[in-house]
């Protein structure tokens, strides 16, 4: 995984350097403006190198919050297909994401990917598995170009992997203004949420997935205790090694938390969620159920999307409620 | 109607072998015509028929349609003869091998073991000196070739393998490697890397590709002719060794070639399609309560019967609710199940009659 950093940040570098000496030869009336060229190579999921020959046209958004990213690119026309309408996304590009046609309610197979003639697909890394024959070595096999973005398989991934993530669809679609107005607009975003919260005592946080082996599945050092982080809280369970674990109701109980987060997701509805919470007798004693400082985030919201930004500054909203008022 | 069809397989098995062929070629015809894309089946054909013999000009199809044909179907179907025969064959060179019905191609601890070898090449990510990461089905492939010399090499007591001995150290080795293969799993850091793992694991022929269709036909051939040439010493076997002896069968000889060829089969057909269960232990129960013992016609017959079987399995996980594919296994055991059972009341069945 080391190797495969160290690669795309030295794939990073080089393209930086070409944008460079693009700026510098381009002088004149818009310095800002960042030609793209192409092929451009990068590595992804799996060590696996995929190549970009030219601006994509035909794109298929494999996630939700792959295809929130997409949208939020301004790339919603080029969009066919999608696949796992699973949550919402970001309200502002809802709209035309309703509109968008599902190819595969779960992971395309490589036939349904084929079939469509796409020249982009854009997932989570479970997207590209051995098992459906999808991964990007294949694909690319068949002429078609893929992508991973990197919080789905990075280890302690961070809201700067969502940054790279931009940049890389900035460069591959020629949208580099774009990629970086999002980009500022999220550090902005978030350097002021940081701000405000800095000089608070850390909020303790628990993430409530489901319930599960008569414990509680909830999230270790993953993306979403990192967004906790930036929101002056921290996850009771970020010292865990592990993304994701079943974890005793006792330790739970044991950490008090002040807030609860539930990932709001799949069949089982949110209000079912806190009921589980609320009437179980052994969690009255902590904090979070006593003062009802309970609050819920869908998928695209806990993953890298152009949501990331607005994520922190709930978070921080329901851990430090005094500071933006 | 059963009795009929029991005669007719019995009395004239070769002729029944024929029909059988006809039936498997009209399945993978079916089985490449039908998929999620829509294609017409004159389209299909002509592709097909284009690539094998050069008829037709392809001028007016898209390049995505000739792929699906050629690089997904083709495969895919192959794959599910080659697969569905293998796991057939292993599972009669074990349960003569064990003279138990219950044995079956994972006996040996294959399928934990290439769950360990699948997990640990997921989660811990082992690099092939081509500096490549190692692939999922090398991993399986592996950890079923540990599993199996280490079950073999256990349960050897001077030069010999009792049949008893290898079921319980197969047991044994397969429950160590689970324990080892959950360990992997409740310790890894990454929750996606364990889904892609156990998913892997399920069994199924969405991955195929073309590349690794041959080296499953080339050992499921190998594998029948093999048993063809063992077929009377394995009916001598089945008497009870003493008797085998009596009729100058080297047993000890035949027990090799066995769990050889089982090992073969399996291995292979894990490391391309993960654990499909059901087939290989059931087909070769079906075949044997039509006909008999006899393995000239039990061999034959449960290879098509198998291949058959998985094919359609195969075509029913993808076409049952599209586009969502469900896992072959779910099928073969939710169709072939009752259908062993009626087999079992309706012949009052029993191993080895």
């Amino acid at each position: 995984m080391k190797k495969s950093i160290a690669l795309l940040l030295a794939v990073l570098m080089c393209l930086a350097m070409f944008a460079g000496c693009g700026k510098e030869n381009g002088g004149g009336n818009d310095p800002q403006k960042q030609e793209s060229t192409y092929p451009q190579e990068y590595v992804t999921y799996m060590d696996m190198k995929i190549t970009v020959n030219a601006e994509p046209q035909r794109v298929i958004a494999a996630n939700t919050n792959t295809a929130d990213q997409l949208y939020a690119m301004g790339l919603g026309d080029r969009i066919i297909g999608v696949c796992y309408k699973n949550s919402l996304i970001n309200p502002k590009y809802q709209a035309e994401y309703d509109k968008a046609r599902i190819i595969n309610e779960k992971a395309a197979t490589l036939e349904q990917l084929v079939a469509e003639e796409p020249d982009f697909v854009y997932g989570r890394s479970s997207a590209f598995s051995e098992k459906n024959g999808t991964t990007h070595d294949i694909l690319t096999s068949y002429g078609i170009s893929s992508l991973s973005s990197i919080e789905g398989y990075k280890l302690g991934a961070d809201v700067e992997d969502v940054y790279t993530d931009f940049e890389i669809l900035g460069k591959i679609f020629n949208k580099q203004d774009r990629a970086a107005e999002i980009i500022n607009e999220m550090k902005t975003k978030i350097s002021d949420v940081e701000n405000a919260v800095k000089d608070k005592e850390v909020v303790k946080v628990f993430v409530y997935d489901a319930t599960r082996d008569d414990g509680a599945y909830t999230c270790g050092n993953n993306f979403t205790a990192k967004l906790i982080r930036h929101a002056g809280g921290v996850n009771i369970f970020e010292d865990m090694e592990k993304t994701w674990a079943t974890v005793s109701w006792e330790s739970v109980i044991d950490a008090n938390p002040d807030v609860i987060i539930i990932n709001d997701y799949g069949s089982e509805t949110l209000e079912h969620k806190i009921e589980v919470l609320q009437s179980n007798p052994a969690l009255q004693s902590i904090t979070a159920v006593k003062e009802g400082n309970i609050i819920s985030v869908t998928l695209c919201e806990c993953f890298a999307s152009s949501m990331t930004a607005d994520t922190v500054e709930k978070f921080a909203k329901a851990f430090h409620p005094d500071c933006f008022k | 109607m059963l009795k009929k069809i029991s005669r007719l397989l019995r009395d004239h098995t070769l002729f029944c072998c024929i029909i059988l062929t006809v039936l498997l070629i009209l399945t993978v015809i079916t089985a490449i015509s039908l998929g999620t894309a829509k294609i017409s089946f004159g389209t299909v054909w002509k592709i097909v028929l284009h690539n094998l013999f050069g008829l037709f000009d392809l001028e007016g199809i898209k390049e995505s349609t000739k792929s699906i044909v050629w690089r997904i179907r083709v495969p895919r179907a192959l794959l599910g003869l080659a697969v569905g025969a293998s796991l057939t064959l292993s599972g009669i060179s074990m349960q003569a091998f064990t003279k138990n019905p219950l044995a079956e191609p994972y006996v040996l601890g294959i399928s934990s073991g290439a769950s360990s070898g699948a997990v640990l090449a997921m989660l811990v990510g082992v690099y092939l000196p081509s500096g490549k990461m190692m692939s999922v089905a090398l991993g399986a492939f592996l950890g079923s070739v540990v599993s199996i010399i280490l079950v073999y090499a256990l349960a050897r007591t001077s030069g010999e393998i009792a049949p008893i001995r290898l079921v319980l150290v197969g047991v044994a080795v397969s429950a160590i490697l689970r324990a080892f293969t959950n360990y992997l799993v409740y310790t890894a850091p990454a929750e996606a890397a364990v889904r892609q793992a156990t998913f892997w694991m399920l069994g199924g022929l969405s991955g195929a590709e073309g590349k690794d269709v041959a080296l499953p036909l080339i050992v499921m051939v190998i594998s029948f002719v093999l048993l063809m040439i063992i077929a009377m010493p394995l009916n001598a076997m089945m008497m009870g060794d003493s008797s085998a002896v009596t009729l100058g069968v080297n047993v000890n000889l035949i027990r090799k070639i066995l769990i050889f060829d089982s090992a073969l089969l399996t291995s292979t057909a894990v490391a391309v399609s993960g654990c499909i269960g059901f087939v290989g232990l059931v087909v070769p129960h079906i075949v044997r309560s039509l006909v008999g013992s006899d393995h000239k016609k039990v061999i034959p017959l449960s290879l098509l019967g198998g291949s058959l079987l998985l094919i359609w399995a195969d075509i029913a996980a993808r076409m049952i609710m599209p586009p969502i594919e469900l896992p072959v296994g779910i099928i073969t055991a939710l169709f072939g199940g009752p259908v062993f059972l009626w087999m079992i009341r309706a012949r009052k069945y029993s191993f080895g009659e």
